[in-house]
């Protein structure tokens, strides 16, 4: 740390101070309202309570639609990481034309306004007349995970030891088992964070599901009702339980794959 | 490396599914643009109409205007900001990198709506702004301006997308070789001389990628200015959105909404441009 030897207090530190605590005090707020008696956000807190949460434990709106979330999560983060694998395979090991052309491509997806996919996935499905539903929401949601599951296999397969592989081969392994027996395992970390990332990324998306959903409802959609109607005790807790949700996979992500490995 | 035709196997399950379902909506609501709508339904033809009628009303380029105003502001608060923390994470609080950049993720992949939520509980009118004023007695009165308000959308899409400039930032000064620096510094360059000739120029890709990633997205955003803009902070988002909603006029909504892409994408080449002419990038 040569280059930066003063280590007196000054504007590094504040602005960094002032970034965490803007980017912490929101979050932190929600989780403890979500523990308020009262129901409005009233300093100081009335007293603690998990009454909220046992209200929204026993809604069955928001059951069904965690039920729904969870299962479209699961059917995205695999198709995701199945395609996106096989794309960071092609970009880390094959010389091909066109190679950046390429890899931007994968990623034009996460660079759109979430509110222009949802209308020219609107458009789409009503013009080949395909109805609304989970399907179409699991359709869409890969659009913008899958490019999150490249970007997170990459960061692996681009630091890949191809030599482990050859050995197997030289050895007199087939190519399924040197996949199997070699290849896998070394990347399995990677494809649980990638699985995790996805599911994530799914289980939070908004915008685009509001403009595709059918009759059965996702979380976020069942979200924006309630906070459109206005403030109602129960949003707290719900979104301190969507909060947790999320954070406990980005933590186990982070385990499996680093995350600040990934190159935009 | 190989060089076989394998690539073209592995690549083609994802390009065959962005083709059908991304780039083909895509071009679907591009046509959609140069459609008509009358009372029976969607008319196939050919007319620069929808295109022409953006300007017969003042209020979609005031609102066009406004939200490119409000993403280009978020981008350059973001941007500002990102700078000095992606800059110390890297060269002087290594130990703190882990961190932080935990909670950053944390904050980039935690719930969006929850997230845009929360600052209105912060800046409402009985937010927890005004009940600290009061509190500490500089108003009487609760300050309506906070919430509600274009100012009240840029806090929060700073909020949303801060990260988005932070990790590529930091990803670009991560690749700065310290040899170059101390390099610099050995020939006699002072510290403002040595960041500006060196460390600025290199770490301008993460920059550039964190603007527009952050430019695009909050000039599009529809949740923040719904939840937190009121009339006021009405962006295109929510006047595109009631297109395919409320009005039922399709093709004003995807003329709408390739005018603003397009708009953006203009804008992007001319920041790119003038950090070229100023010489940040090498």
């Amino acid at each position: 740390m040569s280059i930066m030897n003063r280590s007196k207090f000054g504007f590094l530190e504040v602005i960094n101070i002032l970034v965490i605590l803007y980017l912490m005090l929101p979050i932190f707020i929600i989780i403890l309202f979500s523990f308020n008696t009262t129901s409005a956000a009233m300093f100081p807190m009335a007293g603690l309570t998990t009454k909220w949460y046992g209200e929204v434990l026993r809604n069955r709106n928001f059951l069904a639609a965690l039920k729904n979330s969870v299962l479209v999560g699961i059917a995205v983060s695999l198709i995701s990481v199945v395609i996106g694998s096989m794309t960071s395979f092609a970009l880390t090991r094959y010389r091909f034309k066109m190679k950046t052309v390429v890899s931007f491509a994968v990623l034009i997806p996460i660079t759109l306004p979430p509110i222009i996919l949802g209308i020219a996935l609107l458009s789409f499905f009503s013009l080949i007349g395909i109805s609304r539903s989970l399907a179409t929401v699991i359709i869409s949601h890969v659009l913008f995970c899958a490019p999150f599951a490249v970007l997170i296999m990459n960061s692996r397969l681009e630091g890949f030891d191809i030599s482990v592989e050859e050995a197997a081969r030289d050895l007199g392994a087939s190519r399924s088992q040197t996949f199997r027996y070699v290849t896998f395992p070394l990347i399995r970390p990677s494809i649980i964070g990638a699985l995790m990332l996805t599911f994530a990324i799914s289980f939070d998306e908004f915008l685009v599901t509001f403009f595709i959903i059918g009759k059965k409802n996702t979380l976020p959609i069942i979200i924006w009702g309630m906070l459109r109607r206005g403030v109602s005790p129960v949003i707290n807790s719900i979104a301190t339980m969507v909060l947790v949700i999320s954070m406990a996979l980005i933590v186990i992500v982070n385990r499996y794959a680093k995350l600040k490995t990934l190159r935009f | 490396m190989k060089k076989q035709k394998q690539h073209i196997y592995l690549l083609s399950p994802l390009f065959t599914y962005f083709t059908i379902f991304f780039f083909a909506p895509l071009f679907i609501l591009f046509i959609y643009s140069f459609w008509r709508t009358t009372s029976t339904g969607l008319v196939p033809t050919f007319t620069m109409h929808n295109y022409l009628y953006i300007f017969s009303k003042k209020l979609y380029p005031i609102i066009i205007l406004k939200s490119v105003r409000i993403g280009f502001i978020t981008a350059v608060i973001c941007v500002l900001l990102s700078y000095p923390v992606a800059y110390s994470l890297t060269f002087k609080y290594r130990r703190m990198q882990d961190f932080v950049l935990y909670l950053i993720l944390i904050s980039l992949f935690s719930s969006y709506l929850v997230r845009v939520y929360a600052w209105k509980t912060i800046l409402g009118h009985n937010g927890l702004i005004n009940q600290l004023l009061k509190y500490i007695g500089i108003i009487d009165e609760p300050l309506s301006f906070l919430l509600y308000s274009p100012t009240a959308v840029v806090i929060t899409l700073v909020f949303i997308f801060i990260p988005f400039t932070i990790l590529p930032i930091f990803s670009s000064l991560q690749n700065i070789s310290v040899d170059y620096i101390e390099a610099a510094r050995d020939l006699g360059a002072n510290t403002a001389k040595t960041f500006y000739k060196i460390t600025l120029p290199l770490s301008m890709p993460g920059v550039i990628t964190g603007f527009i990633f952050s430019f695009v997205l909050a000039a599009g955003d529809y949740v923040t200015p719904q939840m937190v803009g009121g009339t006021e902070g009405l962006m295109i988002g929510r006047i595109v959105q009631d297109q395919f909603g409320l009005t039922y006029n399709w093709p004003f909504g995807s003329a709408l909404a390739y005018f603003t892409i397009f708009l953006l994408v203009v804008l992007i080449n001319l920041f790119i441009w003038i950090t070229r002419m100023l010489k940040l990038r090498r």
